[in-house]
């Protein structure tokens, strides 16, 4: 199932949960997805090679930078997809911008962006990551998105 | 011969588990600077149908990258966190190439360093990615 039914079958649906196993580099790690009133989140559960600093073990900025992109993206297509504009291609990042909040402690990594604006080519986004507490995020992210791919 | 510090910069790239994942490794440094690599592996890429590697996996090669850079401005390891890092994806990466990253640390401050650098698959005049970025020192 290629990604592109991924998005349209979470949009279809209030609730849902699974693999991303659409993507290589998600289905390598084991990023999840998980729709709960809509609302579309990713989940990268914890595992020892997503470290980056052993002692004390902290999750690697890469791996919170490399999840909150998926997020942002994700968002895009789900937002692309509902408003019935999602393209044969997929939408590609022009940039990112991470905030590192706090540390990543060595447990599962929740993701979620909104579309702080859909334009006809570009997206702005926002994605922010958490562990514990959401009201506590350990990353902020913005992204731009070039939405017109054809 | 070998210097100390250049066992360093490799050692601490290669000991990190995430980096290990990736398959990330060292290639060169200097004061104030390096480069690593990272190789092309179809586990890695975004899409299947392009073939181009994750953004993800090329924010991991540029903020390690960054951390090194910075621990040779400094004289060696130093406890740091990064504090943000910007990247612009300036073309797709060529699929089945390497990246290459080259990042400086060109001002440093007590507690901040400043970076920036480009990623490449082979030639340096065309870059796939740019990135900017700082690093607080929490000792």
């Amino acid at each position: 199932m290629p990604l592109r039914q991924l998005i349209t079958d979470i949009v279809s649906q209030p609730f849902a949960e699974g693999d991303v196993v659409q993507s290589p580099f998600a289905r390598r790690f084991g990023f999840r997805y998980r729709v709960v009133h809509g609302d579309l989140m990713l989940i990268l559960p914890y595992r020892d090679e997503l470290i980056g600093s052993p002692i004390p073990a902290r999750l690697h900025g890469g791996v919170i930078g490399g999840l909150l992109e998926y997020a942002g993206l994700f968002c895009v297509m789900q937002k692309l997809s509902q408003a019935g504009e999602l393209p044969s291609g997929l939408p590609k990042p022009i940039g990112i911008t991470v905030d590192f909040l706090r540390e990543g402690k060595p447990h599962d990594i929740f993701a979620a962006a909104e579309v702080t604006r859909l334009g006809r080519r570009v997206a702005n986004v926002r994605a922010e990551a958490w562990q514990s507490d959401r009201e506590r995020p350990i990353a902020t992210a913005v992204l731009n998105v070039v939405v017109d791919v054809a | 011969m070998i210097k100390p510090a250049d066992l360093s910069v490799e050692f601490l790239v290669n000991i990190i588990p995430y980096n290990q994942a990736l398959g990330i490794r060292y290639v060169a440094h200097g004061d104030g600077w390096a480069s690593l690599v990272l190789p092309y592996h179809a586990d890695l890429v975004g899409y299947s149908d392009t073939g181009v590697l994750a953004g993800g996996t090329i924010f991991t090669l540029m903020d390690v990258s960054a951390g090194m850079a910075v621990m040779t401005a400094r004289g060696g390891w130093v406890p740091m966190a990064t504090l943000d890092l910007r990247l612009d994806y300036l073309r797709p990466s060529t699929p089945e190439q390497d990246v290459i990253s080259r990042v400086e640390c060109y001002k440093l401050t007590r507690r901040v360093a400043f970076v920036r650098g480009m990623a490449y698959n082979d030639d340096p005049e065309h870059p796939v990615a740019h990135v900017s970025g700082t690093f607080m020192m929490s000792d």
